[in-house]
């Protein structure tokens, strides 16, 4: 299934391949806010977040011609970079080992190949709230370590001092949970 | 009919199975990852779920409320989108360039090696900064045409022949650094070199650089203290927003004389 993405984005992308700037504070102006919540999330340092945000749009700025408009939206491969640059520079300030698990190129073929349709109920904030509040605390707690603090299964169980084992099946539960919920909301 | 791809094994489709979400969200070890990567295509029935794994990780960054940054955040933005990288052939005259002792940089790289200057220890200095590297056509013309400037030579660490990829002009006079390197390769986007002066055995960041399309970088560099105070300098390739003491070996090293 192909998207109907929003064309003004595709527009947008075509004038920030041109280097028009105004396309880039237009960007901005869009999705600014969304980008620097997530760096502020993850990082819980305006200084820091602020570092990673224009990170993020200078990683864009320079990679825009990478965006695949077939592939996704604009907005989720913007905010793929953004999760990945804050986790990145936290585990920096951290003095802890590069996000080595999955590489943003990686990553981005991942959300890349998702066929995104425009109502997605992953774009309705309160109907992912509503799915993840089946989830156990102790699976909701797994997956955002993971998620938003870019820890692995091994580095989770050590700072939660428990089995690898049992981190890993919190994790595996947890989405497969949300995988089966999603399959029913959308059928 | 015998099918052309490679047989399922039921205990790695199972491996797979149980993989494959942390994969998606990056909570797999480098090891579990690379796993994944080889059991995807052996295991189609269970790859097809990657589409809804993809789904669900983007549904979590949508639960991220928007915060309103700073009002300078913008303009920080767009004036370094303004900021163009430096074409070097565009903007030296070759003809100034100042010669370099090709035999003094070979020393400088025996002498490092033999008292192996290479190690690098964890800063314990948490008030460390990261130097962001600024260039002007102004400054950068200025220097290199002044042949009255020092030259250091950075020479590549590999185990092959050495060869210089880099070099620090200095301006002794008043402490102007412009850093010129024609022999790096580009990196993936989420990599940046990083440049470091070395006081002793502890490495002080000087800034993050990019290479252009024809492999070639030109930046001007701030430092708040005399290039004499550091014995040695460095470039190592780091995380992109860079690291606050290197996390790799160093690809190049030179030494500072007084």
């Amino acid at each position: 299934m192909k998207n109907h993405l929003p064309s003004n984005d595709i527009l947008l992308i075509d004038r920030i391949n041109n280097h028009d700037e105004s396309a880039l504070a237009d960007l901005y102006d869009k999705y600014g806010a969304h980008v620097y919540g997530t760096a502020i999330h993850i990082l819980r340092n305006q200084v820091l977040a602020e570092e990673a945000t224009q990170d993020t749009f200078m990683k864009l700025w320079k990679q825009s011609a990478r965006w695949d408009p077939d592939r996704g939206q604009l907005k989720t491969w913007l905010m793929t970079i953004a999760r990945y640059t804050a986790i990145d520079r936290l585990r920096a300030e951290k003095r802890e080992s590069p996000w080595t698990a999955i590489g943003l190129d990686d990553m981005l073929n991942l959300v890349g190949q998702s066929n995104v349709i425009d109502d997605s109920i992953w774009y309705d904030k309160k109907q992912v709230e509503g799915l993840l509040q089946h989830l156990s605390i102790e699976q909701r707690e797994a997956i955002n370590l993971a998620f938003l603090n870019g820890m692995s299964h091994t580095e989770i169980a050590s700072k939660l001092k428990l089995p690898l084992g049992t981190i890993k099946t919190r994790i595996r539960d947890g989405l497969q949970m949300l995988k089966g919920l999603w399959l029913h909301e959308t059928e | 009919m015998k099918q052309n791809r490679p047989l399922q094994n039921n205990a790695d489709c199972d491996e797979l199975r149980d993989l494959l979400p942390a994969y998606v969200i990056g909570a797999t070890t480098k090891d579990e990852a690379e796993r994944v990567k080889k059991l995807l295509p052996v295991c189609p029935d269970i790859a097809k779920d990657l589409d809804t794994y993809a789904q669900i990780s983007i549904g979590l960054t949508q639960q991220i409320d928007p915060v309103i940054p700073p009002a300078s955040l913008k303009s920080k933005i767009l004036e370094q989108a303004r900021t163009p990288e430096i074409e070097p052939h565009n903007n030296v005259t070759p003809t100034n360039y100042p010669k370099f002792g090709w035999s003094v940089a070979a020393a400088i790289i025996l002498v490092l090696l033999a008292t192996n200057i290479f190690l690098f220890t964890q800063l314990n200095d948490t008030t460390s900064r990261l130097y962001v590297l600024e260039s002007t056509n102004e400054e950068i013309t200025r220097l290199l045409t002044d042949q009255q400037l020092q030259q250091i030579g950075l020479q590549s660490t590999g185990e092959q022949d050495t060869v210089r990829v880099a070099t620090l002009l200095w301006d002794t006079t008043d402490n102007t650094l412009v850093l010129v390197s024609d022999q790096l390769a580009q990196l993936d986007v989420s990599q940046t070199y990083q440049l470091w002066f070395i006081d002793g055995t502890t490495p002080v960041s000087a800034g993050l650089f990019q290479v252009n399309p024809q492999n070639r970088a030109l930046q001007q560099i701030s430092l708040d203290t005399q290039l004499t105070n550091y014995q040695a300098v460095a470039i190592s390739i780091e995380p992109s927003s860079g690291s606050t003491a290197p996390t790799t070996d160093p690809i190049a090293l030179g030494e500072i004389s007084a």
